[in-house]
């Protein structure tokens, strides 16, 4: 019999041999003491930890995604809205409405600073939704701007399509200074900018990391680079560039692991990469399954550093931060461009570690950051593409995710179970290519000690939404108090 | 829902990266499965052409649907991969790295892709088994009658189906599928209504493909049937599009191949300059029609084989008794003859 049907049994275990193929994850020493207290409180080494701020794309140089904004009702009001300008500029495969916002109180003004299709960089009065200021580098901002305090100065950094990363008075938005990551020539083309994330090093300096892809189609000096740069926050310097490969380069993520200060960051053909924070230098690189659009985020598990993030090939990764070694890898139905956000749930045996992420199988996935085991997944109406925002009701975690379907959802995170959506309007323009563009993403700040949510809508609203707080009475009744 | 939560594909790792992550694998099956194919079209004698032949479409169906991630919409790679080029080659070479061998062999052997290895071709031919009895010439007008009520149920089914899913923004992403299934049933009501529209009807792919390559142009992400099955993208309206297809496989055998498929008339277009094409040898022609019977597209009319319509699957060389069919070069076009085959009259009633 087993003679007779060799060949059939002979391909099923080449079959399941090649799914199942894993590596043998070595043996890791736990992080350093010191090391620890990055993770509790993610702005430790960001230039900007003022309590209730959202500083840069997914909050802080970890991309935890984790604000500790207590809502305290899952009821929301809309606070304002802010709509710049009425004119949609044409489409182009790429393109987004807005950049995920920034936010901070700026010389007294919590302020909303964010990026436009329109070309514009706008900071937004949090109490009102005016217009503060705006800043025109002349080409569209997808990138999350980052605030950062640099000698005492309040600073805005956006990185723009016209290659250029800008650092700019929080105040007023004027220009300090202009850096080109590329010089200009007709064959140019548009760059593909990552959202920068602000540091500083063990020497106190303010370090801005930028990933930055450049092209040049020029047939003789052909360029096509993606690359990480480490440039100085006070005067625009490039401090250090590595070129990464030939395509896009995300968000980098910042975090001390076992002594070196590192910078992960992933490259677009799938590769990601550790850095030396002091001169670039590649300390490991992994691969993952396929092309990847997400961003790395860094948590903790059981004293180990651990980078997750998402891939094309349907799947997000857990990675040793300190070898790049896999540790797990998670399935989904479609791609995962989400910047996978770190949770920390309490239990009975000390807080634990989740991994929150949306996918374009229009699911919202929760899995535990040990081993990638699903927790609960809900089904949005269209593509989840957002970077989900974590903040909390009392002590119940609650996570924000936007979704392809107009909606900025707000579930409960212990079972997923949704408490509150709000629909934006339509997509400002008839089309959008799917899987260009990396649309924006929500955050939770607080104004003036006010909880707010922040839904930077397709339709080129910007939406703000303070929770109503319950009532004594209407607390009582409510089971989740 | 819980479809939308099924994984089908068995790898999720790169079985040959390149450059990074990009998996050569797809590359390698696909030029192997097409070389297979055209050694076997070129067999002589024709030993188990048709059984090796659903071997190589099996093998396709393994790799590419429940195997690898291939994106293989080949148009819009072909022209995105194009514009890509000394932009970023990486992506350049990912997205044309299957349309390129399909092309190259489209030159040499036609449709040879469709025909042996297009897994949506090879899943619309097993279906299209059960409507085999339905869809055989000279079959009684009420059989007639029941294919075209199937056909107009088709259309109203799509349209509640649509108005139950319809999204309620992106219209254009998510309806194009949509559109693509009534366009269909429409056509098959009018093929099944009489038969001789159907070569008229066939020139609506080249609007499909028109359409197809005027929507990427203008950035519009251009979906169709094939998607679900190579990228596991499930948008509920795809879904829809690749059961409608199926379905209408029943009613009228490859029913997306002839009329819609936007691969399938690029490839007719290449076809035009293909080296080696089916042809009909009508001295040795005994009219016995066994080759219509058996061709999936009603690709040959009238002592004529039509070179854009036929998938090269070879069903009728090896139906024919008498070996009045074989795959022979473009240039011996002369020896075929305009002399009409008689159809079945049953068959035009």
């Amino acid at each position: 019999m087993i003679k007779r049907h060799r060949f059939t049994l002979a391909c099923c275990l080449l079959l399941s041999s090649a799914s199942c193929r894993q590596k043998a994850v070595p043996v890791e020493k736990p992080l350093l003491a010191e090391e620890l207290p990055q993770f509790d409180q993610p702005l430790l080494y960001a230039a900007w930890n003022q309590e209730g701020s959202w500083p840069q794309f997914c909050h802080d140089p970890l991309h935890s995604g984790r604000s500790d904004v207590d809502l305290g009702s899952a009821e929301m009001e809309l606070a304002w809205r802010f709509r710049p300008t009425t004119r949609a500029w044409t489409y182009q495969p790429g393109f987004a409405v807005w950049s995920s916002p920034a936010s901070g109180t700026i010389a007294g003004r919590p302020l909303v600073v964010l990026g436009s299709q329109d070309r514009n960089v706008y900071a937004v009065d949090a109490r009102t939704g005016e217009k503060a200021w705006e800043f025109r580098p002349g080409a569209p901002v997808f990138a999350a701007p980052a605030l950062g305090v640099v000698g005492g100065r309040a600073m805005v950094f956006a990185a723009s399509l016209n290659r250029s990363i800008y650092g700019l008075d929080a105040v007023d938005g004027s220009r300090i200074w202009q850096c080109e990551t590329a010089s200009w020539s007709f064959t140019a083309a548009r760059s593909v900018m990552a959202s920068p994330t602000v540091v500083v090093d063990n020497r106190g300096e303010v370090l801005l990391l930028a990933g930055v892809w450049n092209a040049d189609r020029s047939a003789t000096q052909n360029v096509q680079s993606g690359e990480c740069l480490a440039i100085s926050a006070a005067n625009g310097e490039v401090k250090w560039r590595r070129r990464l490969g030939s395509v896009p380069v995300s968000s980098p993520a910042f975090a001390r692991v076992h002594g070196v200060e590192t910078v992960f960051v992933a490259c677009g053909d799938g590769t990601v990469h550790a850095l030396a924070l002091a001169d670039g230098a590649v300390l490991w690189t992994a691969v993952l399954n396929e092309e990847s659009h997400s961003s790395p985020s860094i948590g903790l598990v059981e004293g180990l550093a651990q980078v997750c993030i998402g891939s094309r090939l349907n799947s997000v990764f857990g990675l040793s931060a300190s070898s790049g070694a896999r540790r797990w890898r998670a399935e989904t139905g479609y791609w995962v461009d989400a910047t996978p956000a770190w949770l920390k749930e309490p239990s009975d045996g000390g807080p634990r570690a989740a991994v929150v992420a949306g996918s374009y199988d229009r699911s919202v996935y929760k899995w535990d950051a040990h081993d990638g085991t699903l927790q609960w997944q809900v089904l949005t109406g269209n593509y989840a593409y957002s970077s989900c925002a974590l903040a909390r009701i009392g002590q119940t975690p609650v996570v924000l995710a936007m979704s392809w379907d107009e909606h900025l959802y707000l579930f409960e995170a212990g079972r997923g179970q949704m408490l509150w959506r709000y629909q934006g309007g339509p997509l400002l323009w008839s089309h959008a290519y799917m899987g260009d563009s990396l649309w924006a993403s929500p955050a939770v700040i607080k104004a003036e000690g006010r909880p707010m949510l922040l839904f930077p809508a397709f339709d080129g609203v910007l939406y703000a939404f303070r929770p109503i707080q319950p009532t004594a009475a209407s607390r009582s009744a409510d089971p989740r108090h | 829902m819980a479809l939308l939560g099924f994984i089908f594909k068995i790898f999720h790792e790169p079985l040959v990266p390149v450059a990074g992550t990009v998996d050569l694998a797809p590359f390698l099956v696909m030029v192997s499965l097409l070389s297979v194919g055209a050694v076997f079209m070129r067999l002589r004698p024709a030993w188990r052409r048709q059984w090796l032949r659903r071997i190589v479409q099996s093998v396709g169906l393994l790799a590419f649907v429940f195997g690898l991630h291939p994106c293989a919409c080949m148009v819009r790679d072909l022209l995105r991969g194009g514009a890509w080029i000394n932009y970023n080659n990486v992506w350049a070479f990912q997205s044309m790295m299957l349309v390129v061998p399909v092309l190259a062999f489209g030159m040499a052997w036609g449709r040879a892709f469709c025909g042996w290895v297009c897994p949506i071709g090879f899943v619309q031919e097993l279906v299209g088994k059960l409507g085999e009895p339905l869809c055989r010439e000279g079959s009684s007008r009420g059989v007639l009658w029941v294919r075209f009520v199937m056909a107009c149920s088709l259309l109203l089914g799509t349209l509640a189906a649509y108005a139950f899913i319809r999204p309620h923004n992106e219209p254009l992403l998510q309806g194009i599928p949509a559109a693509y299934l009534m366009v269909l049933s429409i056509l098959i009501t009018f093929s099944v209504a009489d038969r001789q529209w159907e070569v008229g009807l066939r020139r609506v792919r080249y609007a499909s493909l028109a359409f197809f390559v005027g929507g990427t142009i203008l950035s519009i992400h251009m979906q169709a049937a094939f998607c679900v099955l190579f990228t596991n993208d499930r948008q509920y309206t795809m879904l829809l599009l690749l059961a409608g297809v199926l379905a209408a496989a029943v009613i009228l055998s490859s029913a997306w191949c002839r009329f819609l498929c936007p691969e399938g008339a690029l490839l007719s277009l290449v076809t035009r300059v293909s080296g080696w094409r089916v042809r009909l040898e009508p001295s040795r022609c005994t009219k016995c029609n066994a080759c219509r019977q058996v061709c999936p597209t009603d690709a040959i009319e009238a002592g004529h084989v039509d070179d854009s319509a036929c998938l090269a699957c070879c069903r009728c060389i090896d139906a024919c008794p008498s070996g009045a069919l074989d795959v022979e070069e473009a240039a011996s076009d002369q020896r075929s003859s305009p002399e009409p085959v008689e159809p079945a009259k049953a068959a035009r009633a």
